[in-house]
């Protein structure tokens, strides 16, 4: 057998089908000399050698499958590896040029952190369909009042309402009434309040909802009913009862002591229509026979769901729900309400423009600017880098490299570049929305939280990509023809000017919103609140719980007896009293009505408290003159605030004086005394309502009232007593809304710094990015006069006039840019009027610091490279030039 | 001993007859792999000449081979196979496999005599 030795030609690498075939014929012709050789005749020979091949075309086409895999295997090797050789060669030198990558990071990052957080957050609150399964049929009706601005349009409906247009199925084929409620739950032996909702049965299937697990109700189980039955929303069923399908069937006990069986679990889509929301039930049917004539548009936060059939458009539902509530109001409604619905003009609406609409499409408008100057930055910044690379890329080039190669070289830098960009960017965003939906959760605990979209991130990864891949290829142009067309001259001057000038506009402008919350918060935690704030701690009982177990108001009032008498023997209590609105609540109005006539009446009503005897001891109320409630007062005898007096009486004593007020059929009380001034309803209401606090005696048997005690040891420790203590003398009574005061005014300026916090990094983001882009421009410059500056230093220039040539470039456009944000800050100081406390929203002071930090910040971003320009060494730019 | 059956190739056996053989040689076309099969089991094995190259093919792929195309001794256009590391390693081991193999049956079908 001879070992034949390949000679030292190569052939040519065949293609797939060529190399089979003529792998196969060679083979045969092989066989086909050996048989000749062995005394076969040729065409025997030939015969013979097929014979004994087999199948030549079967083998064929296995060869061929065989070696397409393997091909494409082999490219796909190729590639990964010419790739990662890319790759590994773009680390390298981009940790060459660490400022360069990170400025590009950096850039890009904020720019996408702040777009794909401020557009989640504008989507969700504002864009978001309504969260039915066919959206564009299912529509949320609100009744418009005419004379109203449109800020006080409401969707408030009611039964009456839901029945007519229920009724009307050649418009609508469902219609589903839904209204918030709160409940004590009662389950495996703890007692809550909770919030839910109240909905007939149609909404799951208008929302076009399927349970979770288990069921939703059926038309036939009402409240009250044989069987009473409770949906969960799917957050609180994973919460509380950790997701666990058995609870269906179980009971939990409401308010009422009545056990309701937990049929099923609503899914998490239908959070969105109250957040807050833990449960539902079904509507109550007590709620449906309130007024029918006079109660059509203001049942208590009644939201009236409708599905329009296919066909029926939204103008023509809201014309014929017009002639509808005419009807109404000239067939059903009495006298009295057409008294009340006066302002009515029966116009309704299916979408009412959101309260923040406005301000998040500025926030997202000034993003926007941001990342288009971002790009903008991105791109000199690439363009630096060419410049500097000319020479290497002209090494490369004359080694070989290909112009398709570098491309893929600079490519695979510049993807890099934006894919930690993009990571990062997101990153933020994540962390910003996690941000927001911390105070959001304060601010609108029934809004659903703010999450990160899919679409968004396609969206900013996209950008990020496309803006780094545009780069890159510019830069190899750069790079290669000395200086790109675009950033020539002074049209490059003119776009980097406006770029500036954005950047510092938009940074301006947020600077000064954020230092007026800023200033504003602190204003805010410096009030004194007025009393005793950290040494009282407050238990609230609630009305449902002690009028089911104490039913009459003697019971209720020996019980009071009996809690304040044993918490007044709580170790470290000092003082106990007992107020009939909790601290700091909203429902603190003088039942709504304003009982001064005249001039006062125009000002805010006054606020009625209904205090026990002890109140002002026990929180450390100062009594200015008069006496304070005693034990045989009753609420024919007030005490009034020292703003109460300034703003009735202007300032005189008014002890002894009538309590005067327009309600009939009340007699007038006499003002025992004048307290200082608490601020009850929280700082920010500092000097918004008078306090008028009346006087009733402990037995008087209330059936919800908070208990106030005054202790010298830590709250923690007082609200475990004042629970033990209660538990003592009834098991059966929840406490709720426990806290020391301390923490509950604390509590009520989390939306405030949330808000501070939120404006504050924003615009600490949209600094940043104006100072990196001033930086970018002032380096660019240097870079591009290089050899110029070189000769000027070499024809003796001193380093001022150095600075002074350099900075020129930059600050003409940041003066300008600083500008247009003092007059925009201007312009739009009226969308933080709601937000500031003791500050004008033209505050002379924020406005100078604002500019001061903003111009020290960009100074310093441009010593950077106005000092690289001093240190040009002439001889250097001289001989580059050659 | 008159004539003699030869043997048809079991399957999986035949990459062991390539391995082996390219593992002895430097690098070999299709034909020469086969007429050294042929030589050293002194024809007492069949193998069907067209099954031979899938079985080539397969192993290129996998990385056991590795091949170019040359000119051979009679002057035409040959592509030749060489063992890759890889393909010493799968030597070693399918080596193993087949003493074991070969060790195993043998047992059994000699046990009982």
């Amino acid at each position: 057998m001879s070992r034949s030795r390949r000679r030292g030609v190569r052939a040519r690498r065949p293609r797939v089908d060529e190399a089979v075939d003529a792998e196969i014929a060679h083979h045969i012709e092989e066989r086909r000399d050996a048989l000749i050789r062995q005394g076969l005749d040729p065409s025997a020979a030939d015969r013979e050698a097929r014979r004994v091949f087999g199948n030549v075309e079967r083998t064929r086409v296995t060869l061929m499958r065989i070696g397409k895999v393997a091909r494409a295997a082999a490219a796909m090797r190729r590639g990964v590896e010419l790739i990662s050789r890319d790759a590994r060669h773009a680390t390298r030198s981009l940790r060459r040029a660490p400022g360069f990558s990170l400025a590009v990071v950096l850039t890009l990052a904020l720019c996408i952190g702040v777009n794909a957080a401020v557009l989640s957050t504008l989507y969700d609150l504002v864009i978001a369909p309504v969260p039915a399964s066919e959206p564009e049929r299912t529509v949320k009706l609100f009744n418009l009042r005419e004379r109203r601005s449109a800020n006080n349009a409401h969707s408030e409906s009611s039964w009456s309402q839901y029945v007519d247009l229920r009724e009307r199925t050649a418009m609508f084929d469902g219609a589903a009434l839904l209204t918030p409620l709160t409940k004590l739950v009662a389950y495996d032996g703890t007692v809550q309040r909770l919030e839910g909702q109240a909905a007939t049965s149609e909404l799951f299937d208008i929302m076009g909802a399927s349970p979770v697990v288990g069921r939703f109700f059926r038309p036939d189980e009402v409240d009250p009913g044989p069987g009473r039955v409770i949906v969960l929303s799917q957050s609180f069923w994973e919460s509380r009862f950790a997701a666990d399908s058995g609870v269906i069937g179980r009971d939990v006990v409401l308010d009422d002591g009545v056990p309701h069986t937990i049929i099923g679990v609503a899914p998490r889509r239908l959070e969105a229509l109250d957040y807050a929301a833990r449960f539902t039930v079904p509507y109550p049917v007590q709620a449906r026979e309130r007024d029918p004539a006079r109660g059509r548009y203001q049942a208590h936060s009644h939201d009236l769901w409708l599905r329009l059939r296919p066909g029926v458009t939204r103008d023509v539902a809201r014309q014929r729900i017009r002639d509808i509530e005419r009807e109404w109001f000239d067939r059903v409604a009495d006298a009295e309400g057409r008294r009340v619905f006066q302002d009515y003009d029966a116009r309704v609406a299916f979408d009412l423009p959101h309260p923040l609409g406005r301000s998040l499409y500025l926030v997202q408008g000034g993003s926007l600017l941001v990342l288009l100057a971002g790009c903008f930055n991105v791109v000199t910044l690439f363009a630096i880098r060419g410049r500097r690379r000319g020479r290497e890329l002209a090494i490369r080039r004359a080694m070989g490299a290909g112009g398709v190669a570098l491309r893929r070289l600079v490519l695979v830098e510049s993807l890099g570049l934006a894919s930690v960009a993009a990571a990062t960017g997101l990153a933020l965003a994540w962390g910003g929305t996690l941000g927001i939906n911390r105070y959001l959760a304060a601010l609108s605990p029934h809004t659903m939280p703010i999450a990160v979209h899919a679409a968004g991130v396609i969206g900013t990864v996209a950008v990020s990509v496309a803006v780094a891949g545009v780069c890159g290829l510019l830069s190899v142009e750069v790079g290669r023809r000395g200086r790109p067309e675009a950033l020539r001259g002074s049209r490059a001057a003119t776009l980097h000017g406006i770029a500036i000038a954005a950047q510092a506009a938009v940074g301006f402008i947020m600077l000064i919103g954020a230092g007026l919350l800023f200033t504003s918060f602190h204003n805010v935690v410096s009030v004194e609140p007025g009393f005793a704030a950290g040494q009282v701690v407050e238990g609230r009982l609630d009305f449902s719980t002690v009028q089911t177990f104490y039913p009459s108001r003697r019971d209720a009032g020996a019980l009071e007896r009996r809690i304040v008498d044993a918490v007044a023997d709580i170790a470290g209590v000092e003082s106990v009293a007992l107020s009939m609105f909790p601290m700091f609540s909203r429902d603190l109005r003088a039942g709504g009505r304003n009982f001064m006539s005249g001039a006062a009446a125009a000002t805010p009503p006054p606020a009625a408290h209904i205090v026990s005897p002890g109140f002002f001891r026990t929180m450390g109320i100062p009594i200015l003159s008069g006496r304070a409630c005693a034990a045989a007062d009753d609420m024919r005898v007030v005490v009034v605030d020292a703003l109460f007096a300034e703003r009735y009486f202007d300032g005189m004593d008014p002890v002894g004086l009538e309590m005067p007020r327009d309600e009939p059929g009340i007699p007038p009380a006499r003002i025992i005394g004048v307290s200082g001034r608490a601020h009850l309803r929280g700082r920010e209401q500092r000097d918004i309502q008078p306090f008028a606090y009346y006087c009733e005696p402990i037995e008087r048997g209330w059936w919800e009232y908070s208990i106030l005690l005054r202790t010298d040891r830590p709250a923690t420790d007082a609200v475990h007593d004042l629970e033990r203590t209660l538990r003592r003398i009834d098991p059966r009574l929840p406490l709720s809304y426990t806290h020391s005061l301390r923490e509950a005014l604390d509590e009520m300026v989390v939306a405030r710094r949330g808000l501070t916090m939120l404006l504050g990094s924003y615009s600490a983001l949209a600094v940043a990015l104006a100072v990196m882009g001033v930086h970018t421009v002032v380096a660019m410059a240097v870079a591009q006069r290089r050899r110029e500056i070189g000769i000027r230093v070499a024809l003796g220039a001193r380093p001022r006039a150095i600075y002074r040539l350099v900075l020129g470039n930059g600050l003409g456009a940041l003066v300008i840019g600083i500008g247009i944000g003092f007059a925009g800050a201007v312009a739009l100081s009226g969308a933080l009027e709601r937000f500031v406390f003791d500050v004008n929203t033209l505050d002379p002071a924020t406005f100078a610091i604002a500019a001061a930090v903003f111009i020290a910040a960009t100074a310093m971003a441009c010593l950077g490279p106005a000092r690289r320009a001093t240190a040009i060494d002439p001889a250097a730019t001289l001989r580059d030039a050659l | 001993m008159g004539e003699r059956k030869s043997l048809d190739v079991m399957k999986g056996t035949l990459e062991l007859l390539v391995l082996t053989t390219l593992g002895s040689a430097q690098e070999l076309h299709g034909f020469e792999i086969l007429e050294w099969i042929r030589d050293s089991t002194r024809e007492e094995l069949i193998i069907e000449e067209g099954a031979l190259y899938p079985a080539l093919h397969r192993m290129e792929r996998r990385g056991w081979l590795a091949s170019d195309w040359g000119i051979s001794d009679r002057g035409r256009r040959a592509k030749y196979y060489r063992l890759t590391d890889a393909g010493r390693r799968a030597l070693v081991r399918e080596h193993d496999k087949w003493a074991r193999y070969v060790d195993a049956v043998s047992r059994v079908a000699e046990g009982p005599a």
